[in-house]
């Protein structure tokens, strides 16, 4: 496709640009939200790879943890999957929710952030975008999840109703969560520095809580 | 367009005499900068920006220290000026993304800080890096940027096809907008910008690494939303790019105003401008130097180059006299221009001076001695 050639602006078309139309109503708050949760969509359309990494991660502990462990840790591996599943789900979606900090982050050093601040919108709205963006990330990581599950032979206790309002709840969680990432990621300089504070936080937390071993056997 | 882009602003532009008449009387009470009160109110109204003592330090940076700026509405104002000269964060705080330290700055009356969403609802920034979503589609951009100006989904879109078509870029539109060019980039910012025309546009560098072709296209868009009643506030390194497009000038250099008038009166003030001459044999060079120095009574600068000389002028009626000279003096000649000052000169002729804040409000006339003067002591 070549592109520049084909299509050259010259000084008649260029002036048709210039719109001469009054300037439509502002937004309000919910429509600028709605319009940023749009764009983290596409983002998630163009750069894929984001769900990847919050996909393979979990299925890859999930099976390493089942497989390995399973039989030591709990006796044998469905049965351990039955413990091991909830907590994997949980530790998923609270790394995705790193994500918006760092998405945040990423804005401020490209310029696109300086361009939405100059907008006469209610300015939260960018924020509260990205975290409804979020939201379809954490939905689509806990279904592949679950669905690995219950190929592997997970049974939960509460059936369909049961997980359906255990992944609402931790929607809400992450939700409240990802609040703390995204104001570190506007005191933070560089999305680096963000992944490691949050890693630190999050890694022994997940170790001590009760995702991998039932509390019982702790020290 | 609201009020503020009246039909009488754009009617001054088309009359150089009204608009030279009004600006030269704001410039005396602009530069002097202690008596702002100067401006009658029917004037303050006729500003799209107005600083008194703006500052912004960053650290022991003085990014801007003490600028007093007045840009008339209608037209545009040229902000020229060296790396770190302050530009950027002058126009990032006028854009409100920065609070300044010092000072006030006000956008059609508002006040950046405390009245920045009026502010926001009236200007649009291109900044000098592109600021548009690498991620999104050029297409996906300006829907985005339609929808959160208020257009209806429907509107957005038509809009986008408009202005992508405008803007050459239709064949890329459902491209990433990283595997666009420089100049594709550009004139997607700059379309993003003017969405909605805006009464008061900032662009920073906006030509900066363009080639020429892509370059007048951005002066031509530029020109077109003058004409349609938009006020631009531009920054650039060229001279010339100023001297093209901007009514008036404000050369910054290490956050302050070292000069402000219309690009007349800046070029006048550091004379005609410059002779370049090359001789075929460097040893000759001396000699020639010593002629030129005779004819066209100016310092003679001896370049890097060991064959080049260059001079500043005053009086271009003199370098004939200089030609004839050089070769009945038999030195060969394999260069002989006469140049605009570089940006280079314009800063050493307008900063080396130890009374530069008396400078800035004299008249031309008077500035070209000076300059004269400045140059002859280095
Ligand atoms: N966020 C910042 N933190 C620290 N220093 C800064 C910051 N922004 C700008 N500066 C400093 O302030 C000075 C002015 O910078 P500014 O970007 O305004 O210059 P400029 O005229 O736009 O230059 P250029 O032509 O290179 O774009 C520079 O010395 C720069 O290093
Ligand atoms: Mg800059």
């Amino acid at each position: 496709m070549t592109t520049e050639s084909g299509a050259e602006p010259d000084a008649e078309r260029l002036r048709s640009a210039v719109s001469d139309q009054p300037r439509p109503p502002r937004p309000s708050a919910l429509s600028a939200s709605l319009t940023f949760g749009w764009r983290a969509l596409l983002k998630i359309k163009h750069v894929p790879e984001q769900l990847f990494d919050v996909t393979v991660f979990p299925v890859m502990f999930l099976l390493l943890f089942t497989y390995l462990f399973g039989g030591a840790l709990a006796g044998s591996t469905s049965a351990y999957l039955q413990e091991l599943l909830p907590g994997i789900l949980a530790m998923t979606v609270v790394f995705i929710t790193i994500y918006t900090g760092i998405t945040l982050n990423d804005d401020v050093d490209e310029g696109v952030f300086d361009r939405f601040r100059t907008l006469p919108i209610w300015q939260p709205a960018v924020i509260v975008g990205a975290l409804l963006g979020d939201a379809v990330r954490y939905t689509i990581a806990s279904t592949i999840v679950i669905a690995l599950g219950l190929i592997l032979g997970f049974r939960p206790d509460g059936g369909a109703v049961g997980v359906l309002s255990a992944v609402a709840l931790l929607l809400v969680f992450s939700f409240s969560l990802s609040w703390i990432w995204t104001a570190l990621g506007f005191v933070m300089r560089s999305p680096e520095s963000l992944m490691a504070t949050s890693m630190l936080v999050l890694f022994p937390l997940t170790f001590v809580s009760n995702v991998f071993v039932d509390p019982a056997t702790m020290p | 367009m609201t009020e503020h882009s009246s039909p009488r602003h754009t009617a001054d532009l088309t009359e150089p005499a009204g608009l030279e008449g009004s600006v030269s009387a704001d410039r005396s009470g602009a530069n002097s900068g202690a008596t702002p009160g100067d401006f009658g109110p029917s004037k303050d109204s006729a500003l799209a920006i107005e600083t008194e003592e703006l500052v912004k330090h960053f650290g022991e940076t003085k990014a801007v220290d003490g600028v007093d700026l007045a840009v008339p509405a209608g037209g545009i104002y040229g902000l020229l000026g060296p790396n770190g000269a302050g530009k950027t964060t002058m126009i990032r705080m006028l854009a409100t993304l920065l609070q300044p330290d010092a000072g006030t700055a006000r956008v059609f009356g508002h006040d950046v800080g405390a009245d920045a969403d009026a502010v926001r609802g009236r200007v649009s920034m291109t900044g000098q890096f592109a600021s548009v979503d690498e991620d999104l589609t050029g297409h996906e951009n300006l829907v985005l940027l339609a929808r959160l100006l208020g257009y209806s989904r429907r509107e957005a879109k038509a809009r986008t096809i408009e202005q992508l078509e405008a803007f050459g870029l239709t064949d890329a539109a459902s491209r990433q907008v990283k595997t666009y060019s420089g100049g594709m980039r550009r004139r997607l910012d700059i379309a993003a910008s003017i969405v909605v025309t805006p009464e008061l546009l900032f662009l920073d560098e906006p030509t900066t690494g363009l080639d020429p072709r892509n370059r007048s296209q951005v002066w031509e868009i530029i020109r077109a939303l003058v004409a349609n009643g938009t006020t631009v506030l531009l920054t650039t390194q060229y001279l010339e790019e100023a001297d093209q497009l901007a009514d008036r000038i404000a050369v910054i250099d290490d956050g302050r105003i070292v000069a402000e008038g219309t690009p007349r009166d800046l070029k006048a003030s550091i004379g005609s401008g410059v002779l370049n001459v090359r001789v075929r044999d460097p040893g000759q060079r001396e000699e020639a130097r010593q002629a030129l120095t005779r004819i066209l009574n100016a310092p003679v600068k001896l370049e890097s180059d060991p064959a080049a000389l260059s001079a500043r002028i005053a009086d271009t009626n003199r370098i004939a006299h200089a030609f004839v000279e050089l070769s009945q003096a038999e030195i060969a000649v394999t260069d002989f221009a006469l140049g605009q000052p570089s940006l280079d000169e314009v800063f050493l002729a307008l900063t080396d001076r130890d009374d530069r804040d008396t400078h800035t409000d004299r008249a031309s006339r008077d500035g070209r001695d000076k300059a004269a003067a400045g140059g002859r002591s280095r």
